[in-house]
């Protein structure tokens, strides 16, 4: 059973911030709602309005334009990612790391939006956004703007959007070369869990390696300093560099999941592995 | 706040007024009396509550009515017809893929969500498919083979009508 | 025409297209007329004095029909032993303890009522390490242990913590010890865990007119309910009334009396109104029983040639708040405490321990799924430490017939040693020559590893069956019996056993839901007792219809009795098998050729007790016969170890268990396939754990997680040895319990083969692997 609230539909994108402003802050966006009931459920989180903004035009569904990159509107659902082809084969990372979460039936309504929007450490998205140096356009009183993902979260359960303000859609630049992604999670059952430790690696053709790391921060954070080791070499030696660079920069916490020194232990295993597999999933597209 | 809502369910019409609040998984079992989809954690974590909405699996406890207004439903109370079972009902029971019984409905239903998109899956499609619905009698296997087998024998007839 | 051969044979289970279509009803679907709804105050404190509790406000809010307290039944219960109430009295003992229960027009009502339920605690020192429990001058629980009412089996130590004492003295544990050439020792520990049942508990009260209260619930023991409810209310117990309909998996959770006991008090103020209680996840989880956490110690001494000698063994339980269940958990692992061998001089102390903890209660199993973890982990230790093959080993120590177990009984041709020889078969068992070695750079290992396990029914002497069989006008048959489908298939069973012995289609039988004002008295289904108890009682009511029709028929065609056959629902001449008719024309009597009648309805009863029980030596534990039977096992397992993280996959899976005579190799076989995966769960993913103030911090599967379809074996290879059983039915007994208990032992000893590390405290998490694995490297290199 869910304690009363008022649920309301946005007609459009001004509408959407109409309604949140007038609901003043015991309002809040829904999208999904896989997360939100949930807290609603447990009665962390009491709230008067709830805004749908599932009917907004544009904000459900993907838009891939040669040259433009990725547009996803924030109310898809993390099983259409999963199901879209250009997704799967030009961001397979991002496939990856939203078929990771929680139960089919879960994904069949978790949209991306809400999974970034939650800002929880551990949300599965956010390391394969990261890598892709995805942008956030939002919506609010001041109009719109566009966020990079990197600047987006500002602690666990918190982001940058200010009261009124939602995210409209996930901008995901055209990748300059071909580029291979890995997502590795560990968790304590093999599905419907949440990470203890979750690594992306994204290798592009251009040398470049990029890496994200979730559940082992207050916010999923890029590891700049373990990728910078791998701009110039990719031997045995500085993968093991880099992974230990990734385990340095994370700062986990214990809690029933796992221990912050496992979770160190495993940020350095899970780079290692994905660092390895994103390689030679690069080298082996490329000789095709 | 109260909503005239309008959805299909099990093929009907259903018109009603609901409260912004109430669960599509409240107003399936408290409302229509359709208590096939089960309470088993209210956070979506065990699918006992799996019903499809516009043929997509989800957990009816992580949606409201409202949401659910000017869509299909199906719960496992809509797949049999009298003494007619769906396919996946019929191999649950052949199988002996049930026991307790409480997560069943919400395991049809996810193997219902799985077969209308993909009529042939793979077993790790199937395991995919129901590893939201926790079970704590079966040990899951029979549920696995007892989709696989329904998977196998719509496949063969198929094959069957083009040859 | 020949008589129909039910047993043996895999029927389609009478349970099923009700389950599948999703028609079957539980206690969470009924819904009556006027009915409440109630929601319970629970304690947020793990021991703490209630000073001053009001509900008046709560009371005056619109909707709101009654609010109760400790003090509305002040009646103590239990089933072994008299120490809990409904709500907390002066005192709460957990974190979640009920301390006040409201009924209102609808859900959201009672609980937003709740908030106006003003409670001020004074806070104690809570008791939650079992260690510091024990200890002189430790907080005491229930001060007032020494004037409960408790049942005559049990030895609670006044002004202590400690509510039940078992022991067994079996010849001369010093002298043994003395005699030995080895004496290994360790410790071992299992966490509190949660039976997660798919259905959470609920329950409907109804205190009516009439001066009944009805109460429809989950419950594997609506008559044991009955009993409890009546006896604490001082009523008669034909006003005490039971309703259960199928239960969503039991595990022992829904045993006894437990949630249903706080609408009572509140049915009593509504008189006339249904109330309804359906309990969240988060109170599924610490509210109702859990499964105890344990702490042992094992020293074992053995021969040089392998033969042990003696053996020590304290056990102390982690019982919580109430242990009026929990209690007999402590006793059964005292008395089972040799496992499958045949050890002369045994010491056992099993101590049951009062903590600030959920209260401890039945889960499958009944702790022997706890003492075997230590029993058989040790058991491979001992091998290892002399060189010999952990399958051997066992070999050498395994009772026999003739053997002596920790009661003193004489065992008789136990199945052990086929069990084990066919586990090892099936899993292709290897000579284990010591612990495995893990090579730099390898990522994943595999081995194997084994155990065994054996289990008695835990319950009291007089633990009795009945059925009435009763033929309708057309020859179908109802069957009344107090015996609980949870899941297991004991209606499909039980169906088989009349439909063989009575000659009717198995197809004709219905089974009616359990009502205590109309169905046969069962005692409880637990203990895995229903095949081996109800099933002889269904056995005596099938034969006892089949007489009176017999008699009828013999009436009918005017032969002797003995020229008459039932099969298939007819009723036939055997020397004339075409003079035949179909058996629904005796279910009334028989109309003779000159229309008048004869004899009556057939109506068959049938009851069973396990004879010659008799009560165990309060100081010894000794008895010639301690329990109704013995069911053995032995599981064997394949793990892969992900050496990089920790991470145990269980690959294959054999389980061998001598079920004495299979009814049904189907439902018996789903029986060992679910208890093998709720094995694998409890041994690598579950815990209950608590912070410093004793609060539960994961009661949700968001962070107590069960195996999901993911997580399961490739391979499980489950097989059955026959050796009868005197008294069960058709010579079977029961394995419902038996076949989680030794897959956690199991896989420990297949990681010691892989990577020479020993987990002494369950669960085997990826997280304590690593750490345990990285001691061991580290040590290797020093």
């Amino acid at each position: 059973m869910l304690l009363s609230f008022d649920y309301v539909r946005a007609r459009s994108k001004d509408d959407a911030v109409n309604l949140a402003v007038e609901a003043g802050p015991n309002g809040r966006f829904l999208a999904g709602g896989t997360d939100l009931f949930v807290r609603m459920y447990d009665r962390q989180l009491r709230l008067k309005t709830l805004i749908d903004v599932k009917e907004i035009e544009g904000i459900e569904g993907m838009e891939c334009q040669n040259g433009q990159g990725l547009s996803i509107g924030a109310a898809s659902s993390l099983n259409m990612l999963v199901g879209n082809e250009t997704i799967r084969s030009r961001y397979g990372l991002l496939a990856q790391a939203a078929h990771s979460v929680g139960s089919l039936q879960v994904r069949n309504r978790a949209s991306i939006g809400g999974n970034i929007c939650n800002a929880s450490p551990a949300a599965d998205t956010a390391p394969a956004l990261l890598v892709y140096d995805a942008e956030i356009e939002t919506w609010g009183p001041r109009n719109t703007r566009l966020i990079p993902i990197s600047q987006f979260f500002t602690g666990p359960g918190k982001t940058v959007l200010e009261h009124g303000e939602f995210v409209y859609k996930i901008r995901i630049p055209e990748p300059d070369t071909r580029s291979y992604g890995v997502y590795l999670k560990l968790g304590r059952t093999n599905s419907v869990d949440l990470s203890i430790v979750s690594v992306a690696c994204l290798a592009l053709a251009s040398g470049e390696v990029r890496i994200a790391l979730g559940a082992v921060a207050p916010t999923p954070i890029r590891v700049t300093e373990a990728e910078s080791i791998l701009l110039s070499r990719k031997d045995e030696e500085a993968i093991a560099f880099a992974a230990s660079a990734a385990k340095e920069t994370a700062v986990p916490i214990s809690d029933v999941r796992a221990g912050e020194e496992y979770r160190l232990d495993m940020v350095e295993v899970l780079t290692k592995n994905a660092i390895e597999q994103a390689l030679a999933g690069l080298a082996a597209t490329g000789e095709v | 706040m109260l909503h005239n809502i309008e959805m299909t369910v099990n093929g009907e019409l259903v018109k009603a007024k609901v409260p912004s609040h109430m669960r599509l998984l409240d107003f399936l079992r408290e409302e229509l009396d359709l208590i096939g989809a089960k309470e088993g954690c209210g956070k979506g974590e065990c699918g006992a509550c799996t019903v499809l909405v516009e043929g997509k699996a989800v957990n009816s406890c992580l949606m409201l009515a409202v949401e659910a207004s000017g869509k299909e439903v199906l719960t496992v109370e809509g797949l049999s017809e009298g003494d007619s079972l769906d396919p996946i009902q019929q191999s649950i029971i052949d199988n002996s893929a049930l026991q307790c019984g409480y997560c069943t409905p919400g395991m049809v239903m996810s193997a219902k969500g799985l077969l209308l998109r993909n009529p042939s899956p793979t077993r790790d499609e199937v395991v995919e498919a129901i590893s939201g619905n926790l079970c704590r009698c079966t040990g899951y296997a029979r549920v696995v083979d007892a989709i696989m087998q329904v998977a196998a024998s719509s496949k063969s007839q198929d094959e069957g009508s083009e040859g | 025409m020949a008589r129909e051969d039910y047993i043996g044979v895999g029927v389609i289970r009478n349970d099923a297209v009700e389950k599948v279509t999703g028609a079957a009803r539980y206690a969470a679907d009924l819904k009556f007329s006027g009915m409440l709804y109630a929601k319970l105050l629970r304690s947020e404190h793990a021991h703490a004095r209630i000073r001053r509790i009001d509900t008046t406000k709560a009371q005056n809010v619109p909707g709101v029909k009654a609010v109760v307290t400790g003090k509305d039944f002040p009646n103590r219960m239990g089933l072994y032993l008299k120490d809990r109430t409904p709500y907390a009295i002066d005192k709460v003992r957990y974190y979640g303890e009920p301390v006040a229960g409201i009924a209102a027009e609808s859900l959201e009502i009672a609980e937003e009522a709740l908030k106006f339920i003003e409670v001020e605690y004074e806070e104690l020192p809570p008791v939650l390490d079992l260690r510091e429990a024990i200890k002189p001058g430790a907080p005491l629980v229930h001060p007032d242990l020494h004037t409960y009412e408790i049942g005559p089996a049990f030895f609670p130590i006044p002004h202590t913590n400690i509510s039940n004492h078992f022991r067994i003295r079996k010849g001369d544990v010093e002298k043994g010890f003395a005699e030995a050439d080895l004496i290994f020792e360790d410790e071992y520990y299992v966490p509190h865990i949660q039976h997660s049942p798919i259905e959470p508990h609920a329950a409907i009260a109804l205190y009516d007119r009439q001066g009944k209260l009805t109460i429809w619930a989950c419950s594997q023991s609506p008559f044991a309910m009955r009993n409890i409810l009546a006896n604490s209310l001082n009523w008669p117990m034909n006003r005490v009334r039971v309703i259960a309909p199928y239960v969503g998996g039991g595990f022992g959770g829904k045993a006894g009396l437990n949630v249903e006991a706080t609408l009572v008090p509140l049915a009593l103020k509504c008189r006339n109104s249904p109330i309804k209680l359906v309990c969240t996840r988060e109170e599924e989880f610490r509210d109702t029983f859990v499964r105890q956490g344990m702490l042992c110690r094992l020293k074992t001494g053995v021969k040089a040639n392998g033969r042990i000698i003696a053996q020590e063994f304290e056990m102390y339980w982690d019982g919580g708040a109430f242990t009026e269940y929990g209690v007999n958990v402590t006793r059964a692992a005292g008395y089972s405490s040799s496992g499958v061998y045949d050890i002369p001089n045994m010491k056992t102390d099993s101590y049951c321990v009062y903590t600030n903890k959920p209260v401890g209660g039945p889960l499958r199993g009944f702790g022997h799924s706890e003492n075997h973890w230590a029993m058989e982990q040790q058991i491979d230790q001992i091998a290892h430490k002399m060189g010999i093959d952990p399958v051997e080993f066992r070999r050498i120590n395994l009772q026999r017939d003739g053997s002596r177990n920790a009661t003193g009984q004489v065992l008789s041709n136990p199945g052990i040693g086929q069990c084990l020889e066919r586990t090892a078969e099936l899993i292709g068992w290897e000579e284990v020559s010591g612990p495995g070695v893990i090579e730099p750079g390898v990522k994943k290992v595999r081995a194997k590893g084994i155990a065994c396990m054996t289990k008695a029914p835990a319950m009291p002497n007089d633990a009795a069956s009945s059925a009435v069989v009763k033929l309708n006008d057309d020859g179908t048959v109802s069957l009344s019996i107090g015996a609980q489908e949870l899941g297991q298939g004991a209606f499909t069973v039980l169906a088989q056993i009349l439909a063989h012995e009575l000659g009717v289609r198995y197809e004709d039988i219905k089974i009616q839901p359990i009502d205590t004002d109309y169905s046969a008295y069962e005692w409880q289904t637990v203990a895995s007792r229903i095949t081996y108890s109800c099933g002889r009682a269904v056995k005596a009511a099938a034969k006892d219809a089949r007489r009176q029709v017999l008699a009828h028929g013999a009436r009918y065609f005017g032969v002797p009795v003995e020229d008459i056959e039932i099969a298939e629902s007819r009723v036939f001449v055997k020397s004339k098998p075409d003079r035949s008719v179909p058996i629904g024309t005796f279910s009334l009597g028989v109309t003779l050729p000159d229309f008048s009648g004869y004899g009556g309805p057939v109506i068959g009863r049938g009851t069973f007790i396990p004879e010659g029980i008799t009560a165990m030596n309060e100081e010894t534990g000794q008895s010639e016969k301690p329990v109704a039977n013995w069911t053995y096992g032995t599981q064997a397992v394949e793990i892969e170890l992900d050496v990089e993280t920790g991470k145990i996959r269980v690959l294959k899976v054999a389980a061998v268990y001598d079920a004495g005579r299979v009814i049904n190799p189907v439902t018996a076989a789903t029986q060992v396939e679910g208890g093998v995966v709720q094995g694998i769960s409890i041994g690598l993913l579950e815990e209950m754990k608590f912070n410093e103030e004793g609060k539960l911090l994961n009661p949700s599967y968001v962070d107590y997680k069960i195996l999901t379809a993911a997580d399961m074996p490739d391979e499980l290879l489950i097989s059955f040895v026959e050796v009868p059983q005197e008294d069960g039915p058709y010579g079977a007994r029961g394995i419902g319990e038996h076949v989680m208990v030794p897959t956690p032992p199991a896989i420990a000893n297949a990681l010691y083969n892989a990577a020479g590390i020993r987990m002494k405290t369950l669960p085997m998490t990826s997280e304590k692997v690593y750490w345990a694995l990285k001691e061991r490297l580290s040590a290797s290199v020093r």
